[in-house]
């Protein structure tokens, strides 16, 4: 998903030393995963559009705080996820309540990207996304980044600033608590 | 509930996983990067950025933040290298004329030509980073460790040998500047690239 660290440096230096428009790069290429990060933390298309702004602006303020030696999207991802925790923070009421502009993806095409197996049914997927909602905030980030990223758990440790042990416990925890509410959703 | 692996613990979780790693991915709003870069505010010249604006590589306050070139990189050895030159000469000249009639302790009598084999040691390193960066990076970096601890060393032996609190607070003086500008060349040396850095690399 990242682009090559030593190619987002080089972006960073060159906007730093003043080319603006270098920052689209960037932009275009973590604006989807930031995207899908903020709408299934949110549940909502247009608080992860304001998100998705508000982070790139944010990160674009604070360009000369990030350290070129480090990876830059998570530098970009910690920043986010930060942003997201506010913001639900602020809504202080459950996100499930914002299904009117919800809107659950389309599967675009048929098959995963392998090619392998069918995709989910609808009714699945939705009845994962309503239970995901019920989960604690730092659960569901972790669940997030790791199934629906494809981030590794030392990336998702290393975003979140939090130990190893503590990513794995809230993702098996999540899990864990995510199987029973489906089971019971079943039922 | 124990667990003998990862695996073993993602298996049981197995009908979860797959649902969320086969979501299809939501599609990004039209026109999202174009209202980003509309939004963003113009950067402020503030005095703290000034600093950190990165004229030279270098960051007044945190090092390097950016790859150093090798022209920059053999930039530094040759400037550090001029300095213990003008330095060595200086000493040899000063010395001659103020210990005429004096007694010079070894230590101190070795000091100019210690500043000017530094001069030429660190000269020909950034000579040799000018013309072949690759292979001459290896021996900078040899040549960097090494001159900190030479730096070190012979401001030891100046406090222990001299016995004068002023010639002692001069080499311990000049061996911190020393040690100073060993770990400048370390670092510069650390974030050298062979490669020619341009934003024009990038957006190719």
């Amino acid at each position: 998903m990242a682009m090559d660290q030593k190619i987002d440096a080089e972006i960073v230096a060159s906007i730093l030393k003043g080319d603006v428009q270098s920052y689209t790069l960037l932009i275009e290429a973590y604006k989807g995963p930031l995207f899908n990060l903020a709408f299934r933390m949110t549940g909502s298309y247009s608080d992860a559009d304001d998100l998705t702004q508000e982070i790139f602006i944010r990160a674009y303020q604070n360009l000369h705080q990030f350290d070129q030696d480090k990876k830059f999207f998570t530098w970009l991802y910690t920043l986010g996820i930060n942003l997201i925790r506010n913001h639900l923070k602020k809504k202080a009421k459950d996100v499930a309540h914002h299904t009117t502009d919800q809107q659950f993806p389309e599967p675009q095409t048929k098959g995963d990207a392998s090619g392998e197996g069918d995709f989910p049914s609808e009714e699945s997927m939705k009845r994962l996304d309503e239970n995901m909602r019920r989960l604690p905030v730092d659960w569901r980030e972790a669940i997030i980044l790791k199934f629906y990223q494809d981030l590794t758990f030392e990336e998702v440790a290393a975003i979140t600033g939090d130990s190893l042990s503590a990513v794995k416990m809230r993702v098996y925890r999540g899990l864990e608590k995510l199987k029973q509410l489906m089971e019971v959703a079943k039922l | 509930m124990m667990f003998s692996n990862e695996e073993e613990k993602l298996a049981r979780f197995r009908d979860l996983t797959e649902i969320m790693a086969k979501a299809p991915r939501q599609e990004t709003p039209d026109g999202l990067t174009g209202r980003i870069m509309a939004r963003l505010p113009e950067r402020k010249a503030t005095v703290r950025r000034l600093f950190r604006t990165p004229v030279f590589a270098t960051d007044l306050t945190f090092g390097f933040r950016r790859p150093v070139a090798k022209t920059e990189c053999a930039f530094y050895f040759l400037l550090i290298g001029f300095f213990y030159f003008v330095f060595g000469i200086i000493l040899m000249i000063g010395l001659k004329s103020m210990t005429a009639n004096l007694p010079v302790t070894v230590w101190l009598g070795i000091q100019p030509a210690f500043s000017l084999l530094t001069a030429l040691c660190l000269i020909a390193i950034g000579v040799g980073l000018y013309v072949d960066g690759d292979t001459a990076v290896r021996v900078a970096r040899i040549g960097t460790l090494l001159y900190a601890v030479l730096i070190i060393l012979n401001g030891w032996i100046g406090i222990v040998s001299t016995h004068v609190p002023v010639a002692a607070f001069f080499s311990t003086t000049f061996s911190t500047a020393g040690v100073m500008m060993a770990a400048f060349l370390g670092i510069a040396v650390k974030h050298y690239t062979p490669e020619p850095i341009s934003s024009q690399g990038v957006h190719a």
